[in-house]
């Protein structure tokens, strides 16, 4: 039956994900110890040498790659994800303070561009070789064109500097109450920056995927049922256009972490990315090496999501 | 022209032409086609690709791919002219008083609903009924077709089925509502031979049994021999013969229909037959053809073929060919008298076929 | 003279779904053949029934999992270097699908003229002459070698493939279908060719094919699969005038015949679906569409045994045999 194989198949995507989620961690670790003495991670500073020499024989930093990585992997699972060398501060406490704005401003890109290209696309592709659809191919040709710093740059010089209707930096106005609103205010800009080029790319796949799937047989069957046009459309044809969409989700979803680096510098939005440039500036290895690990995770999850979405909207992925 | 009894015409077709905005320009791509389409009978309709014969099927159906449209002719369909309708008023018609079946099932079906959620949706398109009492009809139509285990058919996918099934449920699709016409399009050509002889006997079984109409396209006249009550033989955009099944066969009128039959092999042929090739290939641009279009290959040709431009003459009662030396008595092999003969082999068929379905009925 | 020689051949594929390896295809079950000299074998079944596998297998372009073809007595597996390259050239197939089967960014002048080339059977001087004479062969003009596939009609490039079949001078063709994607009246004239070339070059030619008709008219030997296996194999006549596998009657049965005084019975028709090759009926696999099954046919897998006086009649079902044929 069905249901049964649609959980069927998510028990084992996960349960393959397990042993990528152990590889992940894995790599991570190699790659950290490639760049320096994993003690100098974990420690916070002013230790003296003795005292770290005697703690690395006590913590078995001087046992075989394995049993280090294990040791290693038990502190992460506990949340030690080490001290930053800059802040002194844990890297966990740092990722989770700057992880929510940025999730709020590309959370908010993301659906918004979604909500555009989503009509946009199918519409463009039911009205192929119209003026419309040249128009809004046009647009997002255009947007998919404008580097989303000049972009910035733009509307910043614009909004903020001749017409003084929005703010330019930072999420909530210094001095002031914060609030909703105060943040909305200055969320405008960065989102509409991350939204566009996205946007534009998004509406050109749909409206392909879409024109694809008007050519296929099926929707001419269930005309000649009778069913009335906006049937055809509505349901046959937008159903099969979901599997498009999710697969644009799909791709995107990882972007929610960290496809904010270049606009949070600009607007100096206090988020992920903005803590990982200073870090990589500052060689803040803890930091860079907590965002990959986070980042990688962040991906392996999104694919899960993105195959389970998959076998919910295309029956032929869950039969076996 | 009735040699076996039936009465009305349920489709009436007449001078219908059919073209094309491609990229060079509008083409004429199927002209001057009438025929008629009787109560219950099965018409044959047999061809090669690119005759016409599935762009004359679609245009009745008003699914007509971008670019095509009815330039002329009328399509007489239970007192409408089907050509012109609206797309709302078709919908009216079609899946409930004409149906279509296609070639690939698997296409044909849209992969992502059950095929339960396909048939339920053209049932309920033209009945007032709900979801469960229409699921109900579904699972006996999928019954009558020949399905074991119909309720389980209901739930799944077009891809978990075998060819043979799937071509099963778009026969039950388009029997929802017991339309008067049938059109299958090439409906077999994918399935392997003895899946197909099931669903072609499965076919002609429910138009005896509820007085349907049947087109049945195809380029395989094999079949037409087996299934059709009258044939209409189509070439390069044009109906070339026009007669019943048994006269096509003993005594065709048209070059093309007997060329076709000397170059297709049968099982029941002598290992020393030789088959005829017919040479050449069927002209390209045959739109921009005025005079025959069968000229280029055929074996009776003669310059006046190409120069003027022929149309569809009754031969005798029971055929109607588009050649000029045919109607001309030019040609040797037309002259016949199967007419008689063919309407008593039709009459004894159709007689054969009744005392067979009724046999089944009562097992 | 026996020019090819399989015996107790098995190949499988994994299937869809499943953990690798554990569901199968059973694409070709213990299959023993032999072809003769000049001759034309017809191999003739439906879906599932492993005819084109066959087919690859026999000219070398796929290992069998187990069991070995033998041409001319040389076991095709053990060739190496040289002697592979010189039996490759002697075995040529030809494709069903005339779209796929060429390059279309090739002329067909190149198409053609590289086989020859590599193989040292003409020389860059004389290469031209000998490409001229195959288009001319097969009915196409000289010119068309300038020309790329995309300019020619679907029967047209199925001649460039047979064209390209004969450069070699190969012993033997294998046609895999090759006029089931060509129009009706062009399928006669690819078929009168191959049948000419066959008399010219005193080839032996493998047809596979899906329709009996076509079959028959070419071949002296028909071979019928199903799911796997070959359940009979007669001379093309003699299957048809004594056919004992009651699959073959049901598969002569479902073909349509173009003569409405011919009607088919209903009642000869086979019932059911055709099951799939991953999981077949065990025993004889054609026992649950069989109207003649009996217990030991779930049972026992049924061997090909000669018809009584025809030891070149072979039919694999004892119940057939017994009965002395339909």
């Amino acid at each position: 039956m069905n249901r049964g194989g649609l959980l069927r198949y998510i028990l084992k995507r996960l349960l393959i994900a397990v042993p990528v989620l152990i590889g992940i961690t894995l790599i991570d670790y190699l790659l950290m110890n490639l760049a320096g003495n994993p003690i100098d991670m974990l420690i916070g500073p002013r230790v003296t040498e003795a005292a770290k020499a005697a703690k690395m024989a006590e913590l078995g930093l001087d046992q075989p790659f394995l049993v280090r990585y294990w040791l290693w992997l038990t502190e992460l699972m506990r949340g030690n994800m080490g001290y930053s060398l800059m802040t002194y501060q844990p890297v966990a406490k740092m990722i989770a303070q700057n992880l929510s704005p940025t999730l709020l401003l590309m959370g908010t890109s993301m659906l918004l561009s979604f909500l555009i290209s989503i009509p946009l696309g199918i519409y463009s592709a039911l009205k192929q070789y119209t003026l419309r659809d040249y128009a809004i191919v046009g647009t997002a040709f255009l947007f998919i064109s404008i580097p989303g710093f000049f972009l910035a740059l733009v509307l910043v010089y614009l909004f903020s500097t001749k017409l003084g209707w929005l703010p330019s930096s930072g999420m909530k106005t210094l001095g002031g109450a914060g609030g909703m609103l105060d943040t909305l205010r200055h969320m405008i800009m960065p989102v509409l920056v991350l939204a566009a080029s996205v946007t534009g790319s998004n509406i050109r796949y749909i409206r392909s995927s879409m024109l694809e799937i008007l050519q296929q047989p099926y929707l001419r069957t269930a005309e000649s049922k009778g069913i009335g046009r906006f049937k055809v459309i509505g349901k046959h044809a937008f159903r099969n256009a979901m599997i498009p969409i999710v697969t644009l989700i799909g791709l995107q979803l990882p972007m929610l972490l960290g496809g904010a680096v270049v606009v949070e510098q600009i607007f100096s939005w206090p988020g992920l990315g903005l803590m990982t440039m200073s870090a990589i500036l500052n060689r803040d290895f803890p930091v860079i090496m907590g965002v990959s690990l986070l980042a990688a995770i962040a991906v392996l999850m999104a694919n899960i999501i993105t195959d389970i979405l998959y076998a919910v909207v295309d029956p032929t992925i869950r039969y076996d | 022209m009735t040699t076996s009894g039936y009465t009305e015409p349920v489709l009436s077709v007449r001078d219908l032409a059919i073209s094309f905005n491609t990229g060079q320009g509008e083409r004429v791509l199927l002209r001057d086609a009438s025929f008629e389409v009787k109560r219950g009978e099965v018409l044959g309709i047999v061809g090669e690709s690119g005759s016409g014969k599935s762009i004359t099927a679609l245009s009745l159906m008003g699914l007509l791919p971008a670019g095509g449209r009815v330039s002329h002719g009328e399509a007489w369909f239970e007192g409408q002219d089907l050509f012109t309708l609206s797309p709302r008023q078709l919908d009216r018609i079609r899946g409930k008083r004409i149906a279509m079946i296609f070639q690939d099932a698997l296409t044909s079906l849209n992969p992502v609903f059950t095929i339960g959620n396909q048939i339920v949706e053209g049932i309920r398109a033209h009945q007032d009924i709900s979801k469960a009492q229409a699921a109900q009809q579904a699972a006996g139509l999928l019954g009558r077709v020949g399905m074991a285990d119909p309720d389980n058919v209901l739930n799944q996918y077009a891809h978990m089925l075998s060819g043979g099934m799937r071509q099963r449920a778009m026969i039950a699709m388009a029997l929802a509502s017991e339309p008067a016409l049938i059109i299958a399009d090439e409906a077999t050509s994918s399935l392997d031979v003895t899946i197909q002889a099931q669903i072609m006997h499965l076919l002609r079984e429910l138009s005896l049994e509820r007085e349907m109409s049947v087109l049945l396209i195809t380029h395989d006249i094999g079949l037409i021999a087996q299934m059709a009550d009258k044939v209409i033989v189509m070439y390069a955009g044009e109906i070339v013969e026009n007669t019943d099944v048994f006269t096509l066969f003993e005594a065709p009128g048209h070059p093309y229909t007997r060329a076709l039959l000397e170059t297709v092999p049968s099982i029941e042929d002598d290992k020393d037959r030789e088959l005829q090739a017919i040479p050449g290939v069927v002209p390209e641009d045959y739109d921009a053809i005025s005079g025959c279009r069968f000229a280029g290959r055929c074996a009776y040709v003669e310059p006046k073929c190409r120069e003027t431009r022929q149309i569809m003459l009754p031969l005798d009662e029971c055929r109607q060919v588009r050649c000029m030396r045919a109607q001309n008595n030019e040609l040797e092999f037309v002259h016949s008298t199967q007419c008689e003969a063919s309407k008593i082999a039709l009459a004894r068929r159709r007689q054969e076929d009744k005392a067979e379905l009724e046999e089944r009925l009562r097992a | 003279m026996t020019l090819l020689r399989a015996e107790n051949l098995y190949r499988t594929f994994p299937a869809a779904g499943g953990f690798a390896g554990r569901r199968r295809v059973r694409a070709v079950t213990d299959i023993s053949l032999t072809m003769y000299e000049n001759e034309t074998l017809g191999l003739v079944g439906e879906s599932g029934s492993g005819k084109s596998t066959l087919g690859r297998m026999l000219v070398g372009l796929d290992k069998p999992d187990s069991g070995a073809v033998y041409y001319r007595g040389q076991d095709l597996s053990q060739l190496k270097g040289q002697d592979k390259k010189r039996v490759r050239t002697e075995m040529q197939i030809v494709f069903q699908d005339p779209w796929a089967s060429l390059n279309p960014r090739k002329r067909i002048y190149d198409i053609l003229s590289a086989p020859l080339l590599y193989h040292n059977y003409a020389t860059k001087a004389d290469v031209g002459a000998k490409v001229t004479a195959l288009l001319e062969k097969v009915g196409l003009s000289r010119e068309s070698g300038e020309r790329y596939p995309h300019e020619f009609s679907g029967g047209q490039r199925q001649r460039i493939g047979i064209a390209r079949a004969l450069s070699l001078n190969p012993a033997l063709i294998v046609c895999d279908e090759p006029v089931s994607a060509l129009d009706v009246s062009i399928q006669a004239q690819i078929l009168n060719l191959l049948h000419e070339l066959q008399d010219e070059y005193n080839l032996t030619l493998l047809f596979i094919s899906h329709g009996l008709a076509s079959i028959k008219y070419l071949s002296d030997r028909i071979a019928v699969m199903y799911l796997g296996r070959i359940v009979e194999i007669a001379g093309a006549e003699k299957l048809f005038s004594s056919t004992y596998h009651p699959y073959t009657r049901a598969l002569i049965m479902s073909s349509p015949v173009p003569d409405p005084y011919r009607r088919q019975e209903p009642a000869a028709l086979l019932s059911g679906e055709i099951p799939s090759n991953i999981d077949p009926p065990s025993g004889c696999h054609f026992h649950p569409r069989c109207p003649l099954a009996e217990d030991s046919c779930r049972q026992e897998i049924p061997q090909l045994m000669p018809v009584p006086g025809d030891h070149t009649h072979l039919v694999a079902c004892p119940i057939a045999l017994a009965g002395g044929g339909l």
